[in-house]
């Protein structure tokens, strides 16, 4: 063996800093979607994750089976993603404003399985496949390889990341969405147009939701029950970074994919999901409003 | 215009008659009924689907050739979801409420178990495509039949084959941390000495996890000379994937999820040369299964797979049973009996010598291959 014992264990620990960061960007999107809905409408979208399987699954079946070229089924889906997201908000939150938030949340629940039952009905148990964006030759540096693919996750979480906390913070639409979430009627009264701020809130976040799938099918491939586990991990990274930051998602979902890949290499296999649960719970003892908490969190 | 009364209710109650059993061979005798519980919704509905295909492709069969004894064979067919806890419940409505013969089902080992329990107590034969085979408890059962052979034998076969073709000892497993996966663990652990090997490194994961770089990173260090991967789809194909962007280059190892029909579409390039232990592969059928595929894919309009194999063949060994006896004993514990006396029966799926064995034999196992994304057999002798 060429090799030292040290340096073997370097590249190690590198592949699994690198896959650990794969997957935290896959959280990190779906964290992002959940924090758009909730700083306007404080509600926790549970059919979060169903956006990204639909994104995914669009993109699959737009490329694969229609042979339209990737840029444009990639935008298609998103749009179809968005418009799936405003219709549940027209359909399923709309009707039932003013009950609290508690009962909205059940609705996305069941918003959720509505998604998932759909979309076993629309495209069967089988897993859709899309080839890598950039081909799927790894790349190969200090004895670690990364997939081409990883590189446009990575650059789109951190482009998203940013558009959205600038939106947030300078821009007249984002402050409206944020007075919403703070105080419905006195913004209504300072002339905030609510319910078009929560229903771009949900196309919003939808449409992100369809960008994370787009961008994660290469990776992961997509099966119709995806959603579910990706909206366990968004929400665990969300509560994570401190729900409704969107600096704090991202944060968050990258820490909770660095622990599961961390634990998983060094630690053990068996014990993955246990040590990265502990995580979650160590650090919400810490700080109970997570990472990056906003001050939203009061309870 | 009493008689003419009478007439026309005679007639509506012929026509009735009529609809009820058109296709009925003879119209006075009832169906025999058995029961089918399987994973129709959920995630193991990519399992259960197929399995009830091939159950229903099995029945056109039958009856198309006026059934047995005269009576047409009918499915009842139940969704579990692939939960035991379901599966006991819809498996107890079976036996008590519907009265079938008997039950094929049992999607996934646990669902499996599940009935294999209860039709154990209310004394019904219960054939399924799963189970544990190599489970102590279920050794003991004996109402329980299973379509797919000893997961142990498909290991041993695996082992066998690699040591013979490129003089492998070395082995990295990556396995479920669920009951299938242990079994494969005890297995590599079980034919260690028999056959010299050993296993330089044992890493698990989970049906969802969509990435497996770390555990193959460090399988990879340890430098086998083949790597197994016990995964379900598509945890399976996406660990194909990722051992080869790893740059590993060791032959990979499967099981029947490798022999999936989407496993060369969806790993592509990376599907290249794996090997995998299964039962049945319809782009190179052996002689015995070449008349089932042709039919499968006539009347589906898909290529069949060994998990649609698995479910004609539980309905065939039930006809078999019922078949063999005289009519006027039919009934559940006279086809158990029936069963355990099949001496053999070479399936779509599987050879089964249930006078032996309660599962399908050793040699059931083929190995396979893929080259340019198409499956084939490769040359093993056991």
């Amino acid at each position: 063996m060429g090799i030292g014992e040290g340096e073997m264990t370097r590249s190690q620990i590198l592949q699994f800093v690198i896959s650990g960061i794969t997957q935290g960007s896959i959280y990190a999107m779906v964290a992002l979607g959940f924090t758009i809905i909730f700083r306007t409408t404080r509600i926790v979208n549970f059919a979060q994750g169903d956006f990204v399987m639909f994104g995914a699954m669009l993109v699959a079946t737009l490329h694969n089976l229609f042979h339209i070229s990737l840029l444009p089924s990639i935008l298609l889906s998103i749009l179809i993603v968005a418009m799936i997201g405003g219709a549940m908000e027209i359909t399923m939150i709309y009707p039932l404003k003013g009950v609290g938030i508690f009962p909205l949340v059940m609705i996305t629940l069941g918003a959720s399985i509505i998604f998932n039952s759909s979309s076993l009905l629309i495209w069967g148990v089988d897993p859709l496949h899309l080839k890598g964006f950039s081909g799927d030759n790894p790349i190969r540096f200090y004895g670690a390889t990364l997939m081409p693919q990883t590189l446009w996750i990575v650059g789109a979480i951190v482009c998203v990341a940013v558009a959205l906390f600038s939106f947030f913070r300078y821009t007249k639409i984002g402050q409206a969405m944020l007075a919403c979430s703070m105080n419905d009627e006195a913004a209504a009264s300072v002339g905030i147009n609510v319910r078009m701020m929560v229903l771009s809130s949900f196309i919003l976040s939808a449409a992100l939701g369809g960008l994370g799938g787009v961008l994660i099918v290469p990776i992961t491939m997509v099966m119709f029950d995806m959603g579910v586990l990706m909206t366990l991990k968004g929400f665990a990274a969300a509560i994570l970074g401190g729900l409704g930051s969107a600096p704090g998602a991202v944060v968050g979902g990258i820490v909770l994919g660095l622990a599961e890949s961390l634990s998983c290499g060094i630690v053990s296999s068996g014990y993955r999901d246990s040590i990265t649960l502990f995580v979650l719970i160590l650090v919400l003892l810490v700080r109970p409003s997570g990472i990056l908490g906003s001050r939203f969190i009061k309870r | 215009m009493r008689p003419v009364k009478i007439l026309c209710v005679g007639i509506l109650f012929l026509g009735l008659m009529a609809t009820n059993s058109s296709d009925a061979a003879s119209p006075a005798k009832e169906q025999y009924k058995i029961g089918v519980c399987l994973a129709l919704t959920g995630p193991l509905a990519a399992l259960g689907d197929p399995e009830l295909k091939g159950a229903k492709l099995a029945v056109e069969v039958i009856n198309e050739k006026g059934g047995v004894h005269g009576r047409l064979i009918e499915l009842i067919i139940e969704d579990d979801a692939g939960k035991p806890e379901l599966s006991v419940v819809k498996g107890s409505k079976l036996i008590t409420k519907d009265e079938v013969l008997g039950i094929f089902g049992g999607t996934t080992g646990d669902a499996c178990m599940a009935i294999a329990s209860i039709a154990e107590k209310k004394k019904i034969p219960f054939i399924s495509p799963t189970g544990f085979g190599g489970d102590e408890i279920q050794r003991g059962y004996k109402y329980n039949f299973l379509c797919i052979p000893d997961y142990d034998d498909a290991v041993e076969a695996i082992i066998k084959y690699a040591k013979a073709e490129f003089k492998c000892n070395r082995f990295g497993l990556l396995r479920l941390t669920r009951f299938w996966g242990v079994q494969a663990s005890r297995a590599f652990h079980k034919f260690k000495n028999k056959y010299g090997i050993e296993v330089v490194r044992e890493e698990t994961c989970a049906d969802g996890d969509k990435d497996f770089t770390p555990q193959l990173t460090n399988i990879k260090a340890a430098e086998p000379c083949a790597i197994c991967i016990w995964a379900s789809a598509p945890a399976a194909q996406i660990a194909i994937k990722n051992a080869r962007h790893l740059g590993i280059s060791v032959p990979l190892l499967g099981n029947v999820v490798f022999a999936s029909k989407k496993t060369p579409e969806i790993a592509g390039e990376a599907a290249e040369g794996v090997i995998a232990a299964a039962t049945m592969i319809w782009t190179d059928p052996l002689p015995r299964q070449q008349e089932y595929v042709e039919r499968f894919t006539r009347k589906y309009g898909m290529p069949p797979d060994m998990w649609d194999a698995m479910g004609y063949d539980g309905i065939m060994l039930f006809t078999k049973a019922i078949g063999s006896l005289p009519e006027a004993k039919v009934n559940r514990e006279n086809i158990r009996g029936a069963l355990e006396k099949i001496p053999i029966y070479e399936g779509a799926s599987a050879i089964f010598k249930y006078s032996q064995l309660r599962w399908p034999i050793a040699e059931s196992w083929i190995m396979i291959s893929i080259k340019e994304g198409k499956f084939y057999r490769i040359p093993f002798k056991w």
